[in-house]
C-alpha cells in the first residue's frame, strides 16, 4: 500500500470516528430492560427514577428503532400487567403500589403515568378483551367505574401528567376507553407530540384509536399515518408509515390489511426499506416480508427471503403464522 | 420458575457445580471417600459466589470480604468432614456405608445452613440486618447471583460500610458454630413466622380480597396473587426475598413494633430450610382424602415424630382452629434441632384434626363458643 493511500485511510478513519462516537453515544443503554424489569418487580423507586431521567434526556434508540423512553414504559407496562393468571388481588396491589409511588414523587410524571396504567390494567381484567357483544354487563360497569377514576386521577395530576411525554400514551388510552371523539384523541396526540416529537408510541396510540373497531375507520387512520409519515419524514422517510400500518394489522386487518385499510404497498415498500436501513433487525426483515408475501411482490419477497431464512421469527406473520409463512413460500415457488 | 440444585434419589446432582468459585476447591474435594467429596463439593457450591464485572464497588467490596470468610470457613470444616462421615455412619451401626448415609449427610447439610440463617449474634448485628432488610435494594440480585452464601449477604451491599462490617462480623461468628452437635443457644422457634403469616394473609386476600396497607412488590404480588400461585417454599428466587422483606418493613413500622422479634419471625420464616434444596413440586402430592397420609416433603427427608397440636373446640366437640405448638423430632443426620425440618409436619398434623369430633371439654373451659384444648400426633415410617 503506498503511503498516499496509507494516509487518505488513516485521515477517512479519523474523519469517521467522531461519527461512530456519535453513533454509540446514541445508543439505548443495552441494561435498560433489566435494570427497569428488576427495579419495578423490587419496587425500587429511585431506581425508577434514576432511569426516568436518564431516557427521558436521550434521544437515544435501540437496535429495533424504539427510544429509551420507549423501552422503558415498554418494559414497566409489562411488569405492572403481570402473569397471564393474575388474579383481582394483583391489580389491587399493583394500583396500591403505584399510588404509594405517586405519593412518594409526586412531581414524577412516569409514577403518575404507572398508577394511571395500573389504573387501565385493572379495568381491563374486569372487562377481558373479547368484543363487546361479549362483556357481561356487570363487567361492562366495573370497567367504566376504574376507567373513570382513572379519567379523575388524570384531571387531577394534569400539571405533571402533561409535563413531558411520558404519560401521554396511557393519557390516550383512557381517553378511548372512555369513548372520547376521534378529533380529541388526535389533539391529545398532537400535544404530546409537542413535548417530545421522538415519542413515537403517540402515534401509534392515536392510530389505535381511529381503528375501526373503536369507532374510526380507515380514512381516519389513513389520515393520522399520513400526518404521521409528514412530521418524520426529515429524520425517519417513511418508516413510521411503515410500522403504523403494520400496527394497524396487528391490531385490527391482519391478512386483509390491504383490502380493508388505505395502505399502499409502495409506501410501506418505502416505509420498509427506511426502516431497515436504520433498524436491520431480523423483526422488521420477517415483517417486511409478510407484507411482501401479502402485497404478492415476487420481487422484494426475493431480496428478503434469505435475510428471513430458514427459521422466520413467526411473531412477525401475523394470525396463523406457520400457515402464512408455508402458504407464501409455496406461492414464490409457483411463480 | 423451577429452580435451584435438585436432590435426585439420595445423591445430589449440582447444577451450580464449582466453576464459579474465586478459590481453589475445598480440600476435601480430592479425597478418596467419595463422601466427604460431596460434601466438600456441596459446600464450594453453596459458597460460590462469581466475580462479576458489572457490579457496583459497595457490591465488589461485599464480595471480596464475603469470599474470604468462605475461604477460612472452608479451612476450618475441611479436616472436620471425615468425622461428620464417620458420624454419619455411626448412626446406623446396622448399615454404616448403606444407601441412608447419603440422607443421613444431606440433611445435616441442610441443617447447618438452616441453623446459620435463624441463629443469632449480637443486637448490634440485628440492628445492621434490619437496616439493610428495610431497603428495596436488599432483594437485587445479579444475573450471576449463584449459590445459598451470595444471597445471604446480597442485601448488605446497601449499607454503609461501618455496618455492613457489623453484620460480616456476626457472619464469621456464626459461621465458627459450624460442626458443634448438639449446637447450643438456637433463638425458640416463633409460634408464627413471616411464611406462616404471609401464607394465612395471602390466603385471605385471594377470598375477599382485603389488603393491607403498604403494597406488596410486584414480584411478590406475580407469585402470590395469580391463578396458579406458588407455594412459600417455591418463591423463587426474588420473590422469595421481596415477600419476606416486604412484610418485615410492614411489620417493623407498626407503633411498638418488637425488633428483635420480628426479626426471629423473620428469619425462621426465610430461612433455607430443606425444601430449599429441592424441587418439591416433583415430589408426589398429598392425598387430600387421606387426613393420616404421611406428608411428602416430611418423607422424603425422613421426618418422624410428635407434634403437640391446640385446638379451638366447638360445644359439639368439633375442632374449628388448630395450630401446631411444639414439635419433637427425629431426622436421620440431625442431632439436636432439626430446625431445617421443624415445620415438614406442622401442615399435615394440623389436618388430622381440623374438623375432627373430639370430646367436648368441660363446659368451664369455653370462653365463647370454643375451649381450648391439645392433641399430639405421632409420625412413624413403617
Amino acid at each position: 500500500m503506498s503511503a498516499v493511500c496509507r494516509r487518505l485511510l488513516l485521515a477517512m478513519a479519523l474523519a469517521l470516528t467522531p461519527l461512530i462516537a456519535a453513533a454509540q453515544a446514541q445508543a439505548v443503554d443495552p441494561t435498560l430492560t433489566v435494570r427497569a424489569r428488576q427495579a419495578i418487580r423490587l419496587g425500587d423507586i429511585e431506581e425508577l427514577e434514576r432511569l426516568h431521567a436518564e431516557v427521558r434526556a436521550s434521544k437515544a434508540r435501540d437496535a429495533s428503532g424504539q427510544l429509551g423512553l420507549e423501552v422503558l414504559r415498554r418494559t414497566l407496562d409489562r411488569q405492572l400487567d403481570g402473569p397471564g393468571g393474575a388474579i383481582e388481588a394483583y391489580f389491587a396491589e399493583v394500583e396500591a403500589f403505584t399510588l404509594q409511588w405517586a405519593q412518594a414523587r409526586p412531581r414524577s410524571s412516569l409514577a403518575h403515568a404507572m398508577h394511571l396504567a395500573a389504573l387501565t390494567n385493572r379495568a381491563w381484567y374486569h372487562r377481558g378483551t373479547g368484543y363487546a357483544n361479549t362483556v357481561p354487563p356487570h363487567a361492562w360497569r366495573d370497567f367504566t367505574a376504574v376507567i373513570e377514576r382513572a379519567a379523575k386521577y388524570a384531571a387531577a395530576h394534569a400539571e405533571v401528567l402533561r409535563s413531558d411525554s411520558t404519560a401521554y400514551p396511557v393519557l390516550l388510552n383512557i381517553a378511548r376507553a372512555s369513548g372520547a371523539p376521534l378529533d380529541r384523541l388526535v389533539s391529545i396526540g398532537i400535544e404530546g407530540l409537542e413535548r417530545n416529537p421522538e415519542d413515537h408510541t403517540i402515534y401509534q396510540r392515536v392510530m389505535i384509536g381511529l381503528l375501526p373497531k373503536w369507532g374510526g375507520d380507515a380514512r381516519s387512520v389513513e389520515r393520522w399515518i399520513r400526518e404521521a409519515e409528514t412530521r418524520t419524514r426529515a429524520a425517519y422517510g417513511k418508516a413510521l408509515y411503515a410500522l403504523l400500518y403494520a400496527e394497524a394489522a396487528d391490531q385490527e386487518f391482519e391478512h386483509a390489511l390491504f383490502e380493508q385499510s388505505l395502505a399502499e404497498w409502495r409506501d410501506l415498500r418505502e416505509g420498509f426499506r427506511d426502516v431497515l436501513a436504520r433498524w436491520p433487525t431480523p423483526e422488521h426483515v420477517n415483517r417486511f416480508a409478510y407484507f411482501a408475501c401479502l402485497a404478492r411482490d415476487q420481487d422484494t419477497w426475493h431480496e428478503l427471503v434469505e435475510r428471513v431464512g430458514t427459521e422466520p421469527l413467526l411473531r412477525q406473520w401475523g394470525s396463523n403464522p406457520r400457515q402464512m409463512y408455508d402458504s407464501c413460500k409455496r406461492w414464490a415457488s409457483r411463480q | 420458575m423451577r429452580r435451584r440444585q435438585l436432590l435426585q434419589g439420595s445423591m445430589v446432582a449440582w447444577t451450580a457445580g464449582v466453576a464459579g468459585l474465586a478459590h481453589s476447591p475445598l480440600a476435601g474435594a480430592q479425597a478418596a471417600d467419595p463422601r466427604v467429596r460431596h460434601l466438600a463439593r456441596w459446600l464450594d457450591s453453596i459458597f460460590a459466589w462469581p466475580a462479576d464485572a458489572a457490579a457496583s464497588p459497595e457490591l465488589a467490596a461485599l464480595r471480596d470480604r464475603a469470599v474470604a470468610l468462605a475461604a477460612a470457613h472452608r479451612e476450618r470444616l475441611a479436616p472436620l468432614l471425615p468425622q461428620w462421615v464417620q458420624q454419619a455412619r455411626a448412626a446406623d451401626p446396622q448399615d454404616p456405608d448403606g444407601d441412608g448415609i447419603w440422607v443421613r449427610l444431606n440433611n445435616r447439610l441442610f441443617n447447618e445452613v438452616a441453623m446459620h440463617d435463624i441463629d443469632h449474634v449480637s443486637a448490634a448485628v440485628d440492628e445492621a440486618w434490619l437496616a439493610a432488610l428495610q431497603r428495596p435494594q436488599a432483594c437485587r440480585m445479579p444475573p450471576t447471583t449463584s449459590g445459598w452464601w451470595q444471597r445471604r449477604l446480597l442485601p448488605l451491599a446497601t449499607l454503609e460500610p461501618a455496618l455492613r462490617d457489623v453484620a460480616l462480623d456476626g457472619e464469621a461468628r456464626l459461621l465458627a458454630r459450624w460442626g458443634q452437635q448438639p449446637r447450643d443457644g438456637l433463638p425458640e422457634r416463633p409460634a408464627e413466622t413471616s411464611k406462616t403469616l404471609i401464607e394465612a394473609e395471602v390466603l385471605q386476600a385471594r377470598q375477599d380480597g382485603r389488603r393491607s396497607g403498604l403494597a406488596m412488590p410486584l414480584a411478590g404480588a406475580a407469585a402470590v396473587f395469580d391463578r396458579d400461585p406458588e407455594e412459600p417454599d417455591e418463591w423463587w428466587p426474588d420473590a422469595r426475598c421481596v415477600l419476606h422483606r416486604w412484610w418485615l418493613q410492614r411489620e417493623l413500622a407498626r407503633p411498638g413494633a418488637d425488633r428483635r422479634a420480628l426479626l426471629d419471625q423473620y428469619r425462621f420464616g426465610s430461612a433455607a430450610t430443606a425444601l430449599y434444596w429441592i424441587d418439591a413440586s416433583k415430589l408426589p402430592p398429598r392425598r387430600a382424602d387421606q387426613a393420616r397420609a404421611y406428608p411428602p416433603r416430611a418423607l422424603r427427608f425422613e421426618v418422624t415424630g410428635d407434634v403437640k397440636v391446640e385446638l379451638a373446640v366447638d360445644r359439639e366437640g368439633v375442632v374449628r382452629r388448630a395450630r401446631v405448638v411444639e414439635r419433637k423430632l427425629m431426622v436421620p443426620g440431625i442431632v439436636g434441632r432439626p430446625v431445617a425440618f421443624e415445620d415438614l409436619l406442622d401442615e399435615a398434623s394440623v389436618r388430622v384434626f381440623l374438623g375432627s369430633k373430639q370430646s367436648v371439654p368441660p363446659p368451664e373451659s369455653f370462653r365463647g363458643d370454643l375451649a381450648t384444648t391439645t392433641a399430639f400426633t405421632k409420625w412413624t415410617l413403617e
